[in-house]
Protein backbone atom coordinates (compact mmCIF):
# COMPACT_ATOMS: atom_id res chain seq x y z
CA UNK A 1 0.00 0.00 0.00
CA UNK A 2 1.35 3.32 -1.24
CA UNK A 3 0.76 6.83 1.05
CA UNK A 4 -1.16 7.81 -1.78
CA UNK A 5 -3.42 5.35 -1.00
CA UNK A 6 -3.88 5.95 2.38
CA UNK A 7 -4.45 9.62 2.14
CA UNK A 8 -7.15 8.87 0.45
CA UNK A 9 -8.33 6.32 2.34
CA UNK A 10 -10.91 5.71 5.58
CA UNK A 11 -12.25 3.14 7.71
CA UNK A 12 -15.40 1.69 6.36
CA UNK A 13 -16.81 0.50 9.47
CA UNK A 14 -20.31 1.81 9.54
CA UNK A 15 -20.80 3.63 12.91
CA UNK A 16 -17.36 5.42 12.53
CA UNK A 17 -18.40 6.35 8.85
CA UNK A 18 -21.32 8.25 10.70
CA UNK A 19 -18.88 9.34 13.28
CA UNK A 20 -16.65 11.07 10.39
CA UNK A 21 -13.56 10.64 12.95
CA UNK A 22 -12.36 7.62 10.57
CA UNK A 23 -9.65 9.69 8.91
CA UNK A 24 -6.62 9.37 9.19
CA UNK A 25 -5.92 5.70 9.62
CA UNK A 26 -2.56 4.68 11.95
CA UNK A 27 0.15 2.92 9.74
CA UNK A 28 1.53 0.01 11.74
CA UNK A 29 4.44 -0.85 9.00
CA UNK A 30 6.50 -4.36 9.43
CA UNK A 31 7.97 -3.90 6.35
CA UNK A 32 8.23 -1.18 3.62
CA UNK A 33 9.79 -0.80 0.37
CA UNK A 34 10.68 1.80 -2.19
CA UNK A 35 9.98 1.13 -5.86
CA UNK A 36 11.71 3.85 -8.62
CA UNK A 37 8.46 5.21 -10.44
CA UNK A 38 7.62 7.63 -13.17
CA UNK A 39 8.20 11.00 -12.07
CA UNK A 40 4.96 12.78 -13.34
CA UNK A 41 4.87 16.71 -12.44
CA UNK A 42 1.60 17.21 -13.69
CA UNK A 43 0.30 14.24 -11.84
CA UNK A 44 1.55 15.28 -8.70
CA UNK A 45 0.35 18.63 -8.88
CA UNK A 46 -3.09 17.81 -10.02
CA UNK A 47 -3.10 15.54 -6.38
CA UNK A 48 -1.91 18.53 -4.02
CA UNK A 49 -5.90 20.15 -4.02
CA UNK A 50 -6.68 16.46 -2.86
CA UNK A 51 -4.36 15.54 -0.67
CA UNK A 52 -5.10 16.07 3.16
CA UNK A 53 -2.22 17.45 4.61
CA UNK A 54 -2.80 16.13 7.89
CA UNK A 55 -2.85 12.81 6.82
CA UNK A 56 0.47 12.89 5.60
CA UNK A 57 1.82 14.46 8.67
CA UNK A 58 0.13 11.84 10.88
CA UNK A 59 1.66 8.98 7.71
CA UNK A 60 5.06 10.84 8.31
CA UNK A 61 4.80 10.80 12.27
CA UNK A 62 3.67 6.79 12.00
CA UNK A 63 6.59 5.78 9.78
CA UNK A 64 8.82 8.13 11.35
CA UNK A 65 9.94 10.62 8.44
CA UNK A 66 11.66 13.79 8.82
CA UNK A 67 11.13 16.97 6.69
CA UNK A 68 7.84 17.28 6.44
CA UNK A 69 6.62 20.04 6.72
CA UNK A 70 3.47 20.70 8.60
CA UNK A 71 1.41 22.80 6.07
CA UNK A 72 0.89 22.43 2.82
CA UNK A 73 3.74 25.08 1.41
CA UNK A 74 2.74 27.68 -1.07
CA UNK A 75 3.07 27.70 -4.43
CA UNK A 76 3.47 24.06 -4.05
CA UNK A 77 2.50 23.22 -7.75
CA UNK A 78 5.10 25.35 -9.67
CA UNK A 79 8.31 24.10 -7.16
CA UNK A 80 9.54 21.16 -8.64
CA UNK A 81 11.97 20.36 -6.22
CA UNK A 82 9.23 19.80 -3.87
CA UNK A 83 7.01 17.81 -5.83
CA UNK A 84 9.38 15.27 -6.60
CA UNK A 85 9.33 14.57 -3.06
CA UNK A 86 6.01 14.10 -2.54
CA UNK A 87 6.30 12.29 -5.62
CA UNK A 88 8.92 9.85 -3.85
CA UNK A 89 6.83 10.07 -0.47
CA UNK A 90 3.23 9.49 -1.76
CA UNK A 91 4.38 6.71 -4.76
CA UNK A 92 7.30 5.30 -4.05
CA UNK A 93 7.11 4.10 -0.85
CA UNK A 94 5.16 1.27 0.10
CA UNK A 95 4.04 -0.60 3.15
CA UNK A 96 4.66 -4.50 1.94
CA UNK A 97 3.81 -5.57 5.51
CA UNK A 98 2.02 -4.48 8.50
CA UNK A 99 -1.68 -3.00 9.46
CA UNK A 100 -3.81 0.12 9.45
CA UNK A 101 -5.69 1.19 12.91
CA UNK A 102 -8.57 3.04 12.85
CA UNK A 103 -8.02 6.17 15.10
CA UNK A 104 -12.41 5.80 16.35
CA UNK A 105 -12.91 2.04 16.12
CA UNK A 106 -9.64 0.22 16.48
CA UNK A 107 -10.15 -1.76 13.95
CA UNK A 108 -6.98 -3.51 12.14
CA UNK A 109 -7.10 -3.67 8.36
CA UNK A 110 -4.02 -6.15 7.77
CA UNK A 111 -1.60 -5.63 4.86
CA UNK A 112 0.26 -8.48 3.35
CA UNK A 113 2.30 -8.66 0.01
CA UNK A 114 1.17 -4.53 -0.24
CA UNK A 115 -2.11 -5.68 -0.13
CA UNK A 116 -4.26 -4.06 2.05
CA UNK A 117 -7.53 -6.41 3.52
CA UNK A 118 -10.41 -3.83 4.06
CA UNK A 119 -13.00 -6.65 3.96
CA UNK A 120 -15.25 -6.06 7.20
CA UNK A 121 -17.84 -8.57 8.71
CA UNK A 122 -21.57 -8.34 7.66
CA UNK A 123 -22.07 -6.59 10.96
CA UNK A 124 -19.42 -3.74 10.80
CA UNK A 125 -21.25 -2.28 7.57
CA UNK B 1 -25.17 -26.88 -14.73
CA UNK B 2 -25.31 -23.27 -15.19
CA UNK B 3 -22.67 -21.71 -17.26
CA UNK B 4 -22.87 -18.25 -15.55
CA UNK B 5 -19.99 -18.22 -12.54
CA UNK B 6 -22.28 -16.15 -10.58
CA UNK B 7 -24.47 -19.76 -9.96
CA UNK B 8 -21.17 -21.25 -8.96
CA UNK B 9 -20.03 -20.05 -6.05
CA UNK B 10 -19.09 -16.28 -4.61
CA UNK B 11 -16.53 -14.30 -6.60
CA UNK B 12 -13.83 -14.59 -3.65
CA UNK B 13 -13.88 -18.53 -3.82
CA UNK B 14 -14.76 -19.05 -7.59
CA UNK B 15 -11.99 -16.71 -8.08
CA UNK B 16 -9.92 -18.64 -6.75
CA UNK B 17 -5.92 -20.17 -7.55
CA UNK B 18 -6.94 -22.22 -10.68
CA UNK B 19 -9.05 -19.15 -11.71
CA UNK B 20 -6.17 -16.42 -11.34
CA UNK B 21 -4.24 -19.13 -12.98
CA UNK B 22 -6.37 -18.53 -16.46
CA UNK B 23 -5.99 -15.20 -16.61
CA UNK B 24 -2.23 -15.20 -16.86
CA UNK B 25 -1.85 -18.20 -18.76
CA UNK B 26 -5.01 -17.99 -21.26
CA UNK B 27 -4.10 -15.34 -24.03
CA UNK B 28 -7.58 -15.62 -24.93
CA UNK B 29 -9.00 -14.13 -21.78
CA UNK B 30 -6.18 -11.44 -21.57
CA UNK B 31 -7.18 -10.18 -24.93
CA UNK B 32 -10.81 -10.52 -24.32
CA UNK B 33 -10.27 -8.41 -21.37
CA UNK B 34 -7.91 -5.97 -22.56
CA UNK B 35 -10.41 -5.19 -25.39
CA UNK B 36 -13.11 -4.26 -22.85
CA UNK B 37 -11.40 -2.29 -21.08
CA UNK B 38 -9.97 -0.57 -23.38
CA UNK B 39 -13.52 0.29 -24.63
CA UNK B 40 -14.35 1.26 -21.00
CA UNK B 41 -11.55 3.88 -20.94
CA UNK B 42 -12.59 5.10 -24.55
CA UNK B 43 -16.22 5.35 -22.92
CA UNK B 44 -14.94 7.79 -19.80
CA UNK B 45 -13.75 10.19 -22.32
CA UNK B 46 -10.99 11.43 -20.13
CA UNK B 47 -9.52 14.75 -21.45
CA UNK B 48 -6.49 14.17 -23.64
CA UNK B 49 -2.73 14.15 -21.60
CA UNK B 50 -4.09 15.30 -18.16
CA UNK B 51 -2.58 12.34 -16.49
CA UNK B 52 -5.69 11.20 -13.84
CA UNK B 53 -6.21 9.06 -10.82
CA UNK B 54 -8.96 6.56 -11.35
CA UNK B 55 -10.58 3.59 -9.33
CA UNK B 56 -10.70 -0.11 -11.04
CA UNK B 57 -13.18 -1.52 -9.30
CA UNK B 58 -13.01 -5.46 -9.97
CA UNK B 59 -9.40 -4.77 -10.70
CA UNK B 60 -8.40 -8.77 -10.41
CA UNK B 61 -4.95 -9.08 -12.22
CA UNK B 62 -4.62 -6.18 -12.67
CA UNK B 63 -5.48 -6.65 -17.22
CA UNK B 64 -7.80 -3.22 -17.28
CA UNK B 65 -5.34 -1.68 -15.08
CA UNK B 66 -2.61 -2.08 -16.99
CA UNK B 67 -4.22 -0.52 -19.46
CA UNK B 68 -5.00 2.50 -17.42
CA UNK B 69 -1.12 2.94 -17.21
CA UNK B 70 -0.64 2.61 -20.53
CA UNK B 71 -2.62 6.09 -21.41
CA UNK B 72 -0.40 7.44 -18.30
CA UNK B 73 -3.03 7.21 -15.54
CA UNK B 74 -2.25 6.24 -12.32
CA UNK B 75 -5.15 4.27 -10.65
CA UNK B 76 -6.03 2.23 -7.00
CA UNK B 77 -7.71 -1.20 -7.67
CA UNK B 78 -10.05 -3.35 -5.55
CA UNK B 79 -11.08 -6.57 -6.00
CA UNK B 80 -12.42 -9.49 -3.45
CA UNK B 81 -10.17 -12.03 -4.63
CA UNK B 82 -7.21 -12.33 -3.17
CA UNK B 83 -5.72 -14.83 -5.36
CA UNK B 84 -6.19 -12.55 -7.75
CA UNK B 85 -4.99 -9.32 -6.29
CA UNK B 86 -1.71 -11.78 -5.36
CA UNK B 87 -1.32 -12.78 -9.27
CA UNK B 88 -2.04 -8.92 -9.55
CA UNK B 89 1.24 -7.76 -7.84
CA UNK B 90 3.31 -10.65 -8.83
CA UNK B 91 3.04 -9.35 -11.91
CA UNK B 92 4.20 -5.99 -10.67
CA UNK B 93 1.27 -3.80 -12.00
CA UNK B 94 1.63 -0.08 -11.36
CA UNK B 95 -1.15 0.09 -9.04
CA UNK B 96 -2.04 0.51 -5.42
CA UNK B 97 -4.49 -2.96 -4.60
CA UNK B 98 -7.05 -3.20 -1.31
CA UNK B 99 -8.81 -6.43 -1.46
CA UNK B 100 -12.34 -5.35 -0.55
CA UNK B 101 -16.15 -6.05 -0.64
CA UNK B 102 -17.63 -3.64 -2.80
CA UNK B 103 -21.48 -4.17 -1.66
CA UNK B 104 -20.04 -3.24 1.69
CA UNK B 105 -19.65 0.36 0.04
CA UNK B 106 -16.10 1.67 -0.84
CA UNK B 107 -13.95 3.68 1.58
CA UNK B 108 -12.56 6.59 -0.18
CA UNK B 109 -12.95 10.45 0.95
CA UNK B 110 -14.93 12.21 -1.24
CA UNK B 111 -13.59 13.94 -4.08
CA UNK B 112 -10.90 11.23 -4.94
CA UNK B 113 -11.10 10.06 -8.27
CA UNK B 114 -11.47 11.71 -11.64
CA UNK B 115 -13.31 8.06 -13.18
CA UNK B 116 -13.61 4.43 -12.51
CA UNK B 117 -13.63 1.84 -14.66
CA UNK B 118 -14.90 -1.90 -13.88
CA UNK B 119 -15.41 -5.08 -16.41
CA UNK B 120 -17.08 -8.30 -15.66
CA UNK B 121 -18.03 -7.38 -11.95
CA UNK B 122 -21.52 -5.70 -11.92
CA UNK B 123 -23.72 -9.18 -12.13
CA UNK B 124 -22.30 -10.64 -8.63
CA UNK B 125 -23.34 -7.92 -7.07
CA UNK B 126 -27.26 -8.94 -8.03
CA UNK B 127 -26.70 -12.33 -6.28
CA UNK B 128 -27.13 -13.58 -2.50
CA UNK B 129 -24.58 -15.19 -1.40
CA UNK B 130 -24.98 -14.76 2.36
CA UNK B 131 -27.50 -14.78 4.60
CA UNK B 132 -27.15 -10.87 4.79
CA UNK B 133 -26.99 -10.00 1.18
CA UNK B 134 -29.89 -7.58 -0.12
CA UNK B 135 -28.57 -7.26 -3.54
CA UNK B 136 -30.75 -4.04 -3.84
CA UNK B 137 -29.10 -2.48 -0.62
CA UNK B 138 -25.74 -3.95 -1.96
CA UNK B 139 -26.06 -1.78 -5.10
CA UNK B 140 -27.60 1.46 -3.31
CA UNK B 141 -24.53 1.36 -0.82
CA UNK B 142 -22.14 0.77 -3.73
CA UNK B 143 -23.11 3.12 -5.88
CA UNK B 144 -24.04 5.48 -3.27
CA UNK B 145 -20.13 5.53 -1.79
CA UNK B 146 -19.06 5.23 -5.46
CA UNK B 147 -20.96 8.66 -5.88
CA UNK B 148 -19.27 10.11 -2.95
CA UNK B 149 -15.44 9.44 -4.04
CA UNK B 150 -15.48 10.61 -7.53
CA UNK B 151 -14.95 14.33 -8.50
CA UNK B 152 -17.45 15.84 -9.20
CA UNK B 153 -18.72 15.43 -13.36
CA UNK B 154 -16.62 12.65 -12.93
CA UNK B 155 -17.77 8.88 -15.01
CA UNK B 156 -17.63 5.63 -14.16
CA UNK B 157 -18.07 3.06 -16.74
CA UNK B 158 -18.84 -0.40 -16.15
CA UNK B 159 -19.10 -3.48 -18.73
CA UNK B 160 -20.81 -6.22 -17.24
CA UNK B 161 -22.83 -9.76 -18.01
CA UNK B 162 -26.70 -8.93 -17.06
CA UNK B 163 -28.54 -12.69 -16.71
CA UNK B 164 -32.06 -10.90 -17.41
CA UNK B 165 -33.88 -8.05 -18.64
CA UNK B 166 -34.81 -7.66 -14.31
CA UNK B 167 -31.16 -7.17 -13.99
CA UNK B 168 -30.31 -4.31 -15.84
CA UNK B 169 -33.51 -2.87 -14.25
CA UNK B 170 -31.97 -3.14 -10.46
CA UNK B 171 -28.76 -2.55 -11.10
CA UNK B 172 -29.76 1.26 -13.63
CA UNK B 173 -32.20 1.86 -11.09
CA UNK B 174 -30.20 1.50 -8.38
CA UNK B 175 -27.39 4.28 -9.72
CA UNK B 176 -30.34 6.25 -10.95
CA UNK B 177 -31.14 6.75 -7.46
CA UNK B 178 -27.79 7.33 -6.15
CA UNK B 179 -27.64 10.73 -8.40
CA UNK B 180 -25.84 9.24 -11.54
CA UNK B 181 -26.76 10.26 -14.80
CA UNK B 182 -26.30 8.47 -17.99
CA UNK B 183 -27.40 5.06 -19.08
CA UNK B 184 -26.72 1.58 -20.81
CA UNK B 185 -24.94 1.94 -23.64
CA UNK B 186 -25.17 -2.26 -26.03
CA UNK B 187 -22.38 -2.65 -28.18
CA UNK B 188 -23.33 -4.93 -31.07
CA UNK B 189 -27.04 -5.49 -30.21
CA UNK B 190 -27.22 -7.61 -32.94
CA UNK B 191 -24.53 -9.71 -32.60
CA UNK B 192 -25.17 -12.60 -30.20
CA UNK B 193 -21.39 -12.85 -29.19
CA UNK B 194 -20.14 -9.39 -29.65
CA UNK B 195 -23.06 -7.97 -27.80
CA UNK B 196 -21.11 -6.08 -24.67
CA UNK B 197 -23.52 -4.03 -22.36
CA UNK B 198 -21.43 -0.99 -20.55
CA UNK B 199 -23.63 0.98 -18.18
CA UNK B 200 -21.76 4.65 -18.99
CA UNK B 201 -22.36 7.22 -15.42
CA UNK B 202 -21.32 10.56 -14.58
CA UNK B 203 -21.59 11.98 -11.20
CA UNK B 204 -23.15 15.57 -12.16
CA UNK B 205 -25.28 17.24 -14.33
CA UNK B 206 -23.76 16.53 -18.23
CA UNK B 207 -25.69 14.92 -20.56
CA UNK B 208 -23.69 12.25 -20.94
CA UNK B 209 -24.43 9.17 -23.08
CA UNK B 210 -21.77 8.00 -25.33
CA UNK B 211 -23.10 6.12 -29.11
CA UNK B 212 -22.69 2.09 -29.40
CA UNK B 213 -20.61 0.34 -31.75
CA UNK B 214 -22.55 -1.67 -34.08
CA UNK B 215 -25.69 0.11 -34.04
CA UNK B 216 -25.04 2.80 -37.10
CA UNK B 217 -25.94 2.84 -40.59
CA UNK B 218 -23.21 2.08 -41.63
CA UNK B 219 -23.57 -0.98 -39.79
CA UNK B 220 -27.06 -2.01 -41.68
CA UNK B 221 -24.75 -4.79 -44.04
CA UNK B 222 -23.89 -6.33 -40.64
CA UNK B 223 -28.18 -7.35 -40.10
CA UNK B 224 -30.21 -9.82 -42.04
CA UNK B 225 -31.11 -8.62 -45.48
CA UNK B 226 -34.72 -8.01 -46.61
CA UNK B 227 -34.85 -10.61 -49.19
CA UNK B 228 -33.07 -13.26 -47.30
CA UNK B 229 -35.42 -12.88 -44.58
CA UNK B 230 -38.54 -13.08 -46.57
CA UNK B 231 -36.61 -16.17 -48.20
CA UNK B 232 -36.20 -17.64 -44.46
CA UNK B 233 -39.86 -16.80 -43.64
CA UNK B 234 -40.78 -18.92 -46.65
CA UNK B 235 -38.54 -21.60 -45.82
CA UNK B 236 -39.95 -21.88 -41.93
CA UNK B 237 -43.59 -22.04 -43.29
CA UNK B 238 -43.38 -24.41 -45.88
CA UNK B 239 -41.74 -26.32 -43.25
CA UNK B 240 -44.59 -26.21 -41.02
CA UNK B 241 -47.75 -25.88 -43.36
CA UNK B 242 -50.54 -23.23 -43.38
CA UNK B 243 -51.45 -22.36 -39.69
CA UNK B 244 -54.94 -23.27 -39.02
CA UNK B 245 -55.06 -26.73 -41.14
CA UNK B 246 -55.70 -30.31 -39.49
CA UNK B 247 -51.96 -31.24 -40.61
CA UNK B 248 -50.96 -28.13 -38.74
CA UNK B 249 -52.42 -28.49 -35.82
CA UNK B 250 -52.38 -32.62 -35.24
CA UNK B 251 -48.22 -31.74 -35.25
CA UNK B 252 -48.59 -28.97 -32.92
CA UNK B 253 -50.70 -31.39 -30.54
CA UNK B 254 -48.14 -34.22 -31.06
CA UNK B 255 -45.36 -32.00 -30.29
CA UNK B 256 -47.20 -30.56 -27.54
CA UNK B 257 -47.87 -34.04 -25.92
CA UNK B 258 -44.07 -34.99 -26.57
CA UNK B 259 -43.39 -32.61 -24.00
CA UNK B 260 -45.54 -33.53 -21.51
CA UNK B 261 -48.18 -31.05 -22.03
CA UNK B 262 -51.97 -31.52 -21.28
CA UNK B 263 -53.67 -32.07 -24.60
CA UNK B 264 -57.00 -32.18 -25.95
CA UNK B 265 -57.67 -35.62 -27.55
CA UNK B 266 -58.08 -35.75 -31.18
CA UNK B 267 -61.82 -36.80 -32.95
CA UNK B 268 -63.45 -36.32 -35.65
CA UNK B 269 -64.50 -32.05 -34.54
CA UNK B 270 -60.48 -31.37 -34.50
CA UNK B 271 -60.01 -28.11 -36.25
CA UNK B 272 -63.47 -27.90 -37.52
CA UNK B 273 -65.00 -24.96 -36.99
CA UNK B 274 -68.14 -24.57 -34.29
CA UNK B 275 -71.40 -24.46 -36.39
CA UNK B 276 -73.01 -20.78 -35.43
CA UNK B 277 -75.56 -20.17 -32.44
CA UNK B 278 -77.81 -18.36 -33.65
CA UNK B 279 -79.57 -18.50 -37.30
Amino acid sequence: MRLLTHNLMTCNVGACQTAGTNYPLRIVAEEMQQSEREFSPAFVARMLARLDWSGITAAAEDLSFEGIPAEMPEGAADDDEFLRKLHSLLLEMEVVTGSLVCPHCERKYPIDKTIVNMVLREDEV
Amino acid sequence: MSSRPEHVNPPEIFYGEDEAAKYRKSSRMIAVQAQMSQRAIELLMLPQGEPALLLDIGAGTGLSGSELTEEGHTWIGVDISRAMLEQAVDRGVEGDLAEADIGHGLFFRPGTFDGAISVSVLQWLCHIYKNEHVPKRRLRKFFQSLFNCLSPGARAVFQFYPETPAQIELIVAAAMECGFSGGLVVDYPNSKKAKKYFLCLSAGVSAYKPEALGTGPRNAGEGVKYTEMKRREARTKKRRGIKGTREWIDRKKTSQRNRGLEVRRDSKYTGRRRRRAFG
